[in-house]
This record gives C-alpha cells, sequence and structure tokens, in this order.
C-alpha cells in the first residue's frame, strides 16, 4: 500500500472511513514509520484546532425559542405558528408607525393661536439644567427653542431679517455634545421660515427664553413647530423610493425624517431623511437627502429656496452654531447635504465615501 | 422528507446558529440577527432537509454580510464594540477573552471554506452534512479539514507569540 496523505489520515482520525478502509489504514500505519508520524502530527494539529474552535463559546444565552403550543395541531386546520422574532418584528413597525404618527400629528394638532403660547409650548418645555447658557442680551426675543451652544460656537446669528438662507434654517443647528447621546425621539425644529434665530431643539433642549417672557408680537408671529422624528432604517429607505445613502465607514447611530422645509435648500414639498453619524471626534455629522422627481432631478435639482445645483456641482455653505455644510446632487437624482463640525475640507473628504 | 415545523427547527437549531455565526462574526447582536434571517428564510420556503441547509444559509448570509461589512468599513467597529462589551474586569476572564478574540481573529483571516468546515465540524457536522452544507466534495473534506486546522493553529500561535512580544 502506498503512503495515506492528509485527507485520509484526517478521515481515520474522524472517524469518516468505511470499516475497510479502516481497517488497511491502520494496517499500513502498523508498517509505516513515516505516516504514523505524520498521523501522530496530524491527530495533535486536529486536537488543538477542534479545541480552538470549541473554546469559544457565546458570552450570553441567546434568546429562547418560543414556547410550545400546549394544543395539538390538526393536519389542514392548524396555521403554521410564527416564530416569535417575526412578531416582535412586526410589534416593532407597528410602534415606530405609531410613534412616528403621534410625533407628527402633535405639532400641526394644535391651535394657531396656541403656538409660542404656554399651552403649546407646556408640553414640551423642560426645566433647563443648572449650566443652561442664558439668551444673549442684544439678541432678539427668542420663542420656542434654542440649543446650549457648543463652547467655541459662535454667538446666534443676527436679526431675522439679516440673516442668510442657513442660518435662518435652524435645521442645520447641531446638538450639543452633552446633551446628544440621550435617548430621545423626536428632534423638533422651527419652520425655515420662522424669524426666529436659533429657534430649533429637541424634546429635551432648553428653551431659550421663557415665552412668558417673550413679547407679544413675536408669539404672534411664531410659525408652527416641525419635527424631525426618528424613524427605523426600512422606512427611511422606503421614503426615499427604495434606497439610502449611507456613509461607508461610519456607523450610522439613528435615522430621522422630517420635513424638507427643515433644511437649508432642500425641496419643501418633499421629505428629508437625517441620518445621524458621530465624527471622530464624537459630535454629529447629518446626512440629509432627498430623492427629487425624476423630471425636477434630471433637470438640475432646483429648488424653491436654493440656487440652481447641478449634478456634480458641490456647494459648501456655513450653517448655523459654526457648523459647515456641504451640499451636492448625484447621478440618481438625490439631493445631499453633509453637515457637521468639521472642516469643510474634511467635509468634501467625506462626501467621497456617501454611497 | 417530511418538513419539521418551524418552531422544533427553532428549539433545536438557533442555539448552534448563533453559536457558530458568533465563532465566526464576533458580534453576538449580529450572529442573533443573521440567525433570525436564517429561519425567516425557511419560514419562507422548509427546507427538506433542515441542519445542512439552515447553516448553509447562515453560512451564506455572513458570507455576504462580512463583505458588506469590509466594504462599509464597519469590521473595525464591530470589534471594537464587541471588545468594549466583552471587556470583563475580572483577571480570569482575561486568558480566555484574548484566546477568544484570538481565534475569532485567525478565523476571520482563513479561506471562506476553510473557516466554514471547521466552524460546522465543531457543531458536530459529519463530512456527508459538510458536504451538502459546502458543496464540497466528501472526498475532498478530509484534506480540507486538515489544512483548515493546521492553518487555525499557526495563526492562532503567531497571534500568541506576538502578544507575548509585545508584552
Amino acid at each position: 500500500m502506498s503512503h495515506l496523505d492528509e485527507g485520509q489520515l484526517t478521515c481515520l482520525l474522524d472517524d469518516e472511513l468505511t470499516a475497510d478502509e479502516r481497517r488497511a489504514a491502520e494496517a499500513h500505519l502498523g508498517a509505516c514509520a513515516e505516516c504514523r508520524r505524520l498521523y501522530e502530527e496530524i491527530r495533535a494539529f486536529s486536537g488543538e484546532a477542534d479545541a480552538l474552535v470549541t473554546a469559544v463559546e457565546l458570552p450570553r444565552q441567546p434568546a429562547a425559542p418560543p414556547a410550545r403550543s400546549a394544543q395539538p395541531t390538526t393536519a389542514g386546520t392548524s396555521r403554521t405558528p410564527l416564530p416569535w422574532r417575526s412578531l416582535a418584528w412586526a410589534a416593532t413597525v407597528i410602534l415606530a408607525i405609531g410613534l412616528g404618527y403621534s410625533m407628527r400629528t402633535r405639532p400641526t394638532g394644535m391651535a394657531q393661536s396656541d403656538i409660542g403660547t404656554d399651552k403649546g409650548v407646556a408640553e414640551r418645555e423642560i426645566a433647563p439644567p443648572a449650566t443652561a447658557p442664558a439668551p444673549p442680551e442684544s439678541g432678539p426675543p427668542a420663542v420656542g427653542f434654542t440649543l446650549p451652544r457648543p463652547a467655541d460656537a459662535p454667538p446666534p446669528a443676527a436679526p431675522a431679517q439679516a440673516r442668510s438662507e442657513e442660518a435662518a434654517t435652524p435645521a442645520a443647528t447641531p446638538a450639543p455634545t452633552a446633551l446628544r447621546r440621550d435617548n430621545r425621539l423626536t428632534e423638533l425644529a422651527s419652520d425655515a421660515t420662522a424669524p426666529v434665530a436659533g429657534a430649533t431643539g429637541n424634546l429635551d433642549r432648553t428653551p431659550a427664553v421663557s415665552t412668558k417672557q417673550a413679547p407679544a408680537e413675536a408669539r404672534s408671529i411664531a410659525a408652527p413647530v416641525v419635527a424631525f422624528h426618528q424613524v427605523a432604517m426600512e422606512e427611511a429607505v422606503r421614503t426615499l423610493g427604495g434606497t439610502i445613502r449611507l456613509l461607508d465607514g461610519l456607523k450610522p447611530q439613528r435615522v430621522l425624517t422630517g420635513p424638507g422645509t427643515l433644511v437649508p435648500g432642500a425641496s419643501a414639498d418633499l421629505p428629508v431623511v437625517r441620518v445621524v453619524y458621530d465624527d471622530p471626534p464624537g459630535r454629529e455629522l447629518w446626512l440629509d437627502q432627498q430623492r427629487l422627481r425624476v423630471a425636477e432631478g434630471a433637470r438640475t435639482g432646483l429648488t424653491a429656496s436654493a440656487a440652481p445645483l447641478l449634478v456634480g456641482d458641490t456647494v459648501a455653505a456655513p450653517a448655523a452654531q459654526g457648523m459647515q455644510s456641504v451640499r451636492w446632487m448625484d447621478q440618481a437624482g438625490f439631493r445631499l447635504a453633509l453637515t457637521g463640525f468639521l472642516p469643510t475640507d474634511s467635509l468634501r473628504a467625506l462626501l467621497r465615501r456617501v454611497e | 422528507m417530511s418538513q419539521v415545523p418551524i418552531e422544533e427547527l427553532f428549539a433545536q437549531f438557533h442555539q448552534p446558529l448563533v453559536r457558530m455565526l458568533y465563532r465566526r462574526t464576533g458580534d453576538q447582536d449580529r450572529a442573533e440577527d443573521l440567525a433570525a434571517e436564517v429561519f425567516a428564510r425557511a419560514l419562507a420556503s422548509p427546507p427538506e432537509n433542515p441542519r445542512p441547509w439552515l447553516f448553509a444559509v447562515a453560512l451564506n448570509l455572513v458570507r455576504d454580510d462580512g463583505r458588506r461589512a469590509v466594504r462599509q468599513g464597519r469590521r473595525l467597529q464591530l470589534l471594537k464594540g464587541e471588545s468594549a462589551t466583552s471587556a470583563s474586569p475580572a483577571d480570569e476572564d482575561y486568558e480566555r477573552t484574548q484566546k477568544t478574540r484570538a481565534v475569532q481573529a485567525a478565523l476571520a483571516e482563513m479561506r471562506d471554506l476553510d473557516r466554514e468546515v471547521l466552524l460546522l465540524k465543531a457543531e458536530g457536522f459529519d463530512y456527508d452534512e459538510i458536504a451538502a452544507a459546502t458543496g464540497l466534495a466528501k472526498g475532498a473534506i478530509g484534506t480540507t479539514i486538515c489544512r483548515a486546522r493546521k492553518r487555525l493553529v499557526e495563526l492562532v500561535r503567531a497571534q500568541e507569540k506576538d502578544r507575548h512580544v509585545a508584552s
């Protein structure tokens, strides 16, 4: 008999040979020192390798299987029971839709007379933390919500009539790092047309000025509060017609959607999907996206409130609170904006990783 | 062959599937998600021969997931996240954790086929079942397993050597 190869010796070791093959192999091993040496070597490797793999055990018990039904099933009359995971998934979807609906409808459900009053704001007003910054004395009276500013951020924007489009659209206002990691469900922001500087915030954010202190004329012109709300990735994908743009190499922290009015230069009549990331220093980085209608996107990507943006164009602009924003159109009709605290050059480098 | 109810498949194979996927990915949450996807597919098209089918689907999913993760640069984050959660303050767990990471890193470096036969063998598959799950000819499995075991041991030893040199 010729020498046994590694495959045969491994089969012998794993008890995968037929009785005849085993007898022949063992007979050969009894007579061949070279094959015996190889067999011992393989056996040592095998034992060590198998021990290595089987030593990797689950850190925790996986979710338990569903409880078996006590009722016997009858062929033809029973249905295949659903696995618990499917039910959990369905429940999650229903919950997400319900939450999304409730968060969307709340602001619009307020009477106009309630907006900017205690009645309208009370539900969203939360006691300010001790470190909440005071509103600038020289600034215009603010109604609604203002984010506490990062330490390095410039002061709030100039009066409403002098503001640029970027500053006038507080959807680009960042969340400060200290308040960013809570489990919030919504991000409230003022309408792009609201004449209030920095009038944006979250449920847990601090009103800059109590509405009791706001002048009557300021309250009378306050715009309805519209909101970003958190959604599942699947819902965001559906919103964008079956696909979504993501930043290669960064992990999305959460996904939000809101009306186009919340984002500078976006089409007001289309929803915006915002994918929120953390940049390397841990601050928020937003990838806003709209999928324009075929005719609109193919033509220019022109929006009602922005300069024409052609496919291939990249426009950089300062955003509120010291953020920078880079906007562009891609070939598939996506209007995108990458907004964060990073320098414009870094944002431009990052946009090449959007896919 | 009659089809086994999905409940029974779940009870019988869920934990082994999650375990195999965890050994492959190093991320238990991801492993459980992938296992759920495997059972969702089994629900949609019940397999005739469930054990090799379920594990073959799981291996395909994790392979695709791995490619996507590499493309999106997510692998490092997963490993980082896992190490953050799995790092145990207890000294006695340190060596075990290091060994687990070394094995997972070594498995990640191996060829798909080599890694898969090892993982299936560790779940008690015989050569017929491994052949059914991987599409390999049964006659080639002995050689493949032998090569894979040797490679795994070499990779882990090399990592341990590096670790000792570094420390």
